[in-house]
């Protein structure tokens, strides 16, 4: 049989990089800098969020924040909604306190899914029925948690194996079953 | 040029929205199960989800298109599960108690819409 070599004309999986330097990551947190400034405050906390320093490339951005000014209304607008969305709910987050109760919804809540969705959709004019997408959502909450339970077994295999024992998921554990996840999704 | 700078900050917003989420229940994942994941995992398994939700907008909207709708429905959904029994029977398990869920809602609307209709017919 001969193998069908037609690759998915979707984007490629990219394993995580290193945070590029500061040159780069001046962009971003520039038109970050010309928002308001609790909305500056919110963006250096979701930038803490990611894993990305941006706050030195920040401070060294603020003097020509000016050239910046002009930024595109909707872009600004957009950065505002996350930060609503993220900055209240990373405080009980970092905190002791943890609400269980609260937690045990989808992976990715429904309304991002939704974003992420059309943002994929070639037609614009594309629309999902609400039952679309709360299916869509436990379509990918399922894919999630086969994820984490599949990296848990391969996590028990790879301890039996010797070394440490820290239970700690590596991203190995991820490059091992992602392809037989990725076939049966 | 610009547009594109934009469409790559949008992009990454849009990914560190995700980062967070995938975080957070990868993080409470691991205190049921008494496990810890690295920072690296969590974004590699981003990463992976992210692209698998752009693969799933394309099968969607390739599935209602066949059907010549320019709506998303449970049924294309449905479809995405086609490879696979087990996954199969979550999501209709799913489908149906969404079903039940909105069934519940709109027999009461119904039953409200008989009940003004039924008032209008005794009047006449």
């Amino acid at each position: 049989m001969p193998p069908k070599a037609q690759p998915r004309k979707g984007p490629g999986f990219k394993p995580p990089r290193p945070v590029k330097p500061a040159a780069q990551a001046a962009r971003p947190s520039a038109k970050r800098a010309s928002d308001t400034a609790d909305a500056r405050a919110g963006a250096s906390k979701k930038a803490a969020t990611a894993g990305l320093s941006f706050q030195a490339a920040a401070t060294l951005i603020s003097s020509d924040s000016e050239l910046e000014d002009e930024e595109s209304p909707q872009n600004t607008d957009l950065d505002e909604d996350m930060v609503d969305e993220l900055s209240p709910q990373r405080a009980p987050a970092t905190t002791a306190a943890y609400h269980p109760e609260e937690q045990t919804t989808a992976p990715i809540p429904l309304p991002l899914l939704a974003r992420l969705l059309h943002e994929g959709f070639d037609d614009k004019g594309m629309k999902m029925q609400q039952g679309a997408l709360e299916l869509a959502g436990k379509y990918m909450e399922t894919f999630v948690r086969e994820a984490i339970a599949r990296a848990q077994f391969e996590r028990g295999d790879a301890d039996k194996g010797g070394a440490i024992q820290d239970g700690f998921l590596q991203v190995e554990d991820l490059e091992k079953l992602a392809p037989q996840l990725v076939l049966d999704f | 040029m610009a547009s594109e700078d934009e469409a790559a900050s949008i992009e990454e917003r849009l990914k560190s929205s995700l980062w967070y989420s995938i975080g957070q229940f990868v993080d409470e994942e691991c205190l049921q199960h008494n496990l810890n994941a690295t920072p690296q995992f969590i974004g590699a398994l981003t990463e992976m989800v992210y692209t698998q939700i752009s693969n799933t907008s394309r099968d969607l909207e390739t599935f209602a298109k066949h059907a010549g709708r320019k709506v998303v429905n449970t049924d294309d959904v449905m479809l995405l599960s086609r490879r696979n029994e087990g996954l199969e029977t979550v999501l209709r398990q799913a489908l149906e108690d969404i079903r039940a869920k909105e069934g519940r809602t709109g027999e009461k609307k119904r039953r409200e819409k008989f009940a003004t209709e039924g008032k209008g017919k005794t009047k006449r």
